[in-house]
């Protein structure tokens, strides 16, 4: 025992928790492509944001708090807050190297229109070099003295993209200062998460101290990630661990001794590092939120070693304890674990996770209660508080079965179930699963007001294994969602990928089209119209010499990805490469009634996708459903099948069956009355509900059975007191979930204390009348006998 | 001009060194693309090494203020708050206009990629630098003229590549 216990806690606690929920959907993180979501950068951007000062002091604010975060540059694969003047001025050398690159063919149409409105731009040239305070400003109009750069960019104006102040990054009204960084982490690595969180965290706080009347706010996915595994974990912890704490202290108060604690946990905590184990050898770990959730079959696990102490309590005979408890154990293990099972069929990495680890923690903590934990228990009797039990005695031996009120309203509970149970609503929105602080709702929705106008933001993107392919692609893509621009399905549309990036074929096709275009008599003629213009506006004729010269120069294609002219943090928000392959992204601003008739329509294109694992797995969640129709289908005949071979009479199965078949549709219809609505997370709770309905039925039957064969008439006693204190730790740990923050842990809350009220009643009330009308036919009476 | 402005704060701090300073000042900005010069004129106040304001009389209203790093100021209807150290022009120029007060001219040739000259012409002392090469942006010549005195800047001429010169001239420099 302490071999195999030193052996399981040593990989137990090397096994890696992670935090996705995304690892709900069935190969959630794959697209049709074979593009692996969950490595892209762009999904896992923080966003920063702050607010309250004037722009120039915002400016500041934003320098000190980066520099003061940028002291631990771990976990940081890159920032963007501003755009160094270094960068404007290489950019625009670049821009000027390669100017055919960025012109498209179609667009040569308004250079017409540009030069012969040449009066009109020379007269606000003028404006613009009397201004300058740089000396960039000029060099730009003597470079471009008819706009020409209007003509290449005239969507860049559909009201996404940035504000610059001072360099530094705003939303487009200037009242929010912007500031991405890119983990070097992938989101749901909540150990990495949580350090850099807490990193930034403390920078902000101190930046507040100093600063009052600054607020600063962060969101992102990381973020998402980091609150809702600390929430998990804090809510794990106080809810069940002061359950728990409840629990023991009524257990040991009730029979007078405290040996009662650690011979319950000891057996539970054996099953759960030796299932952790299992999970690291078999996986190396396992989700966060799977180990969450199975928390509470930490809870079934207990109630089999109530059902070993308080038999042992009653009867001070190992042996016998053995002899009695083993059978109705072991099968309501198996039951149990048959359920938890039926979990691996499901095509959900974080359901199997949780079915996995469930399983294996039975197995281990039935293994110890049956056969190490009988070696520390003495063959004696024990005491019990008489008040406790007297209460306990009135409650579990008052005759239900006889009641008819508590019948009929029983019947009616189950009917108004079964009629509602189709009603029952299921909650398809993984957003209302994870949990969202009021600090991280208010930033997401400041970053949507203020820069996609409380529209919602949708990337799309073109993959192929050469930059070149991915290229080409994508100007298809642009065009496609530059006509649902026009056409209005689109709100907003930023071509800016499509613009700066273009393949090599297509840039040797555009200088062909440059060289085309500017043949010397146009040349001749732009710049006549440039020096009259001059003329008129009271500017030198003799300053247009660079625009000659870039129209008359030699140009070859580029590459501005390989370039390092654009910094890597605003360089990933175009293009990224990902598993060999390149992706460029295109960003859109939509309706949300919109998005999934758009995303078809991209999604149907060549190499192209959409940048969402929910896209493509909005299916899936309803295929979920149905796949847990047929988990709990096959688990249910699975668990007729034991109880049949166990019990070998269909109508002792059948009677055994009842509570766990019926509660399924309690608590279908009780959810419907309520309006509480099913989730991914708390369906699987189901599982749990099937296995204990069945753990009390099997324990009840056991005692009915020996009753009716009047060989042991106090084991029926026995076992009742073992289910009401099962019933109880269930009911104290389920409640306790009531008052959690996390929505995933209170709607396990919510589900499950329907679910054990209604199993409880019908294996007090139901089970014993039909076994007694069983019991009236002389067959059943003789049979009853013969059965082993 | 928010360079310009930086560069003469700069030298006069250095300068001035713990002295407190007050002059008036004249800017005279040639635009070669228009043929025409801006004017304009005001203040400037020197507390200490590394705080000074300028406050404009022409165009009223207009000020520049610089603390330790930091840079605040209001010229033309922008407003802006900014951290030389974050500014690699500004931090570049400004290195070399200390190295030219301090009087390393070599290093300010380097910096500069620029070959320099040193001249007497009465009671001043002419320093000129010049671009070795042409280019697109940045400055083509600079010329200072120190007080021999008390080896204050009195006149700052700085050409530009595109054509443009802007003239300081000090003026009233009040020591106290």
């Amino acid at each position: 025992m302490v071999l195999s216990s030193i052996v399981f806690i040593f990989f137990g606690s090397k096994a890696k928790f992670e935090e996705d929920l995304m690892k709900l959907l069935p190969d959630s993180d794959k697209s049709e492509t074979g593009l692996v979501f969950g490595n892209l950068k762009i999904k896992d951007k923080l966003f920063i944001q702050l607010t309250g000062a004037e722009p120039e002091v915002l400016v500041g604010y934003v320098d000190e708090l980066m520099d003061s975060i940028l002291t631990d540059e771990e976990g940081i694969a890159n920032t963007l807050y501003r755009l160094e003047p270094e960068m404007a001025l290489g950019a625009l050398d670049y821009a000027m190297s390669h100017v055919p690159s960025f012109v498209d063919t179609s667009i040569y149409a308004r250079f017409d229109t540009a030069i012969a409105h040449a009066d009109e731009v020379m007269s606000n040239n003028y404006d613009l070099i009397m201004n300058d305070e740089t000396g960039e400003v000029t060099e730009m109009v003597t470079t471009d003295p008819l706009n020409l750069r209007e003509c290449l960019m005239p969507d860049l104006s559909s009201g996404m993209g940035f504000t610059l102040i001072d360099g530094h990054l705003f939303c487009p009204d200037s009242t929010v200062a912007l500031i991405y960084i890119s983990p070097a982490f992938q989101s749901f690595d909540s150990k990495e998460s949580t350090k850099l969180i807490k990193h930034i965290n403390h920078c902000a706080d101190e930046l507040q101290k100093k600063h009052p009347e600054v607020e600063v706010l962060m969101h992102g996915n990381v973020v998402r990630a980091d609150g809702n595994a600390s929430t998990m974990k804090r809510d794990i912890y106080l809810t069940t661990g002061i359950s728990l704490l409840i629990v023991l202290i009524v257990l040991c108060l009730s029979f007078k001794t405290f040996h009662l604690a650690w011979q319950n946990i000891l057996p539970v905590a054996y099953g759960a590092f030796f299932s952790l184990a299992c999970m690291y050898w078999i996986q190396g770990g396992m989700s966060l939120m799977a180990m969450g959730i199975a928390m509470m079959v930490l809870g079934v696990a207990l109630s089999y070693c109530l059902h070993i102490l308080i038999h042992q309590r009653f009867v001070g005979d190992v042996e016998k304890m053995l002899a009695d408890e083993a059978k109705p154990v072991c099968l309501g293990c198996i039951t149990t674990i048959g359920a938890f099972l039926g979990l691996l069929f499901t095509q959900s990495d974080l359901l199997k996770d949780f079915g996995l680890f469930s399983t294996f923690a039975l197995v281990g903590n039935t293994f110890f209660a049956l056969v190490f934990l009988p070696h520390f228990l003495k063959d004696q009797k024990t005491q019990q508080n008489e008040t406790m039990f007297k209460w306990i005695d009135k409650i579990n031996n008052y005759p239900y079965d006889r009641n008819w009120v508590v019948i009929i309203a029983l019947c009616a509970i189950i009917v108004v179930g079964f009629v509602f149970s189709g009603k029952v609503k299921f909650d398809n929105d993984l957003d209302n699963i994870g949990y969202l602080s009021e600090a991280l709702q208010k930033s997401e929705k400041l970053y949507s007001d203020k820069n996609d106008h409380g529209a919602r933001q949708q990337y799309y993107a073109v993959i192929a294994p050469t930059l070149d392919e991915a290229l080409d692609a994508n100007k298809a893509l642009s065009e496609k969602l530059d006509s649902l621009r026009r056409a209005g399905d689109v709100i907003a549309y930023m071509p800016t990928a499509s613009i700066l990036f273009q393949s090599e074929g297509e840039q040797q096709r555009r200088i062909e089209a440059w060289k085309r275009y500017w043949t010397p008599e146009k040349v001749n003629q732009a710049m006549a119209a440039v020096r009259a213009a001059a003329v008129k506006n009271e500017l030198s004729p003799d300053i247009f010499v660079p625009f000659q010269a870039m129209l008359e120069a030699e140009y070859e294609p580029g590459n501005l990805y390989a370039s390092g002219v654009i910094p890597e943090g605003l360089l990933c928000n175009f293009i990224e490469e990902s598993d060999g392959k390149y992706l460029i992204f295109n960003t859109t601003l939509q309706e949300r009634e919109k998005m999934t008739a758009n995303s078809d329509l991209v999604a149907a294109m060549p190499h192209a996708l959409v940048v969402d694992p929910l896209y493509y797995t909005g299916n899936m969640i309803t295929m979920i459903r149905k796949d847990f129709n047929t988990t709990l289908l096959i688990s249910s005949l699975f668990v007729l099948f034991v109880l049949l071979l166990s019990f070998k009479d269909i109508v002792i199965a059948l009677i055994a069956f009842l509570p766990m078949f019926l509660s399924w549709y309690v608590v279908q219809g009780w959810m419907a009355i309520l309006g509480w609505p099913f989730n991914l997370i708390n369906i699987v709770v189901s599982t749990f509900i099937f296995g204990i309905g069945v753990d009390y039925s099997i324990f009840v039957m056991q005692g009915l059975i020996a009753n009716q064969r009047q060989e042991g008439s106090r084991l029926l006693e026995y076992h009742k007191v073992a289910v009401f204190f099962s019933a109880f730790v269930l009911i104290v740990v389920m409640f306790s979930m009531l008052f959690a923050q996390h929505p995933t842990i209170n709607s396990i809350g919510q589900s499950t204390v329907i679910g054990m009220l209604s199993t409880i009643l019908i294996t007090y009330t139901l089970q014993p009348l039909l076994f007694r009308w069983a019991m009236k036919i002389p067959f059943m009476q003789r049979r009853i006998q013969k059965l082993p | 001009m928010k360079k310009l402005l930086t560069i003469v704060i700069t030298i006069l701090a250095f300068a001035a060194s713990a002295q407190k300073v007050e002059c008036h000042f004249t800017e005279s900005k040639f635009i070669k693309a228009s043929g025409k010069t801006l004017q304009a004129e005001g203040n400037l106040k020197i507390s200490s090494s590394d705080k000074l304001e300028m406050n404009f009389t022409k165009p009223a209203g207009d000020y520049f203020n610089i603390n330790g790093k930091m840079i605040d100021y209001n010229m033309r209807g922008k407003k802006a708050v900014i951290d030389t150290e974050k500014n690699a022009p500004m931090r570049i120029q400004r290195n070399t206009l200390m190295n030219c007060i301090s009087g390393d001219w070599k290093k300010i040739a380097t910096e500069n990629n620029a070959d320099y000259t040193v001249t007497e012409k009465g009671a001043n002392k002419v320093v000129t630098l010049t671009a070795k090469k042409a280019a697109t942006r940045g400055y083509s010549k600079i010329v200072i003229t120190y007080r021999k005195s008390d080896n204050l800047p009195v006149e700052l001429v700085f050409e530009e590549f595109n054509g443009t010169v802007t003239t300081y001239k000090m003026s009233n420099i009040v020591k106290k």
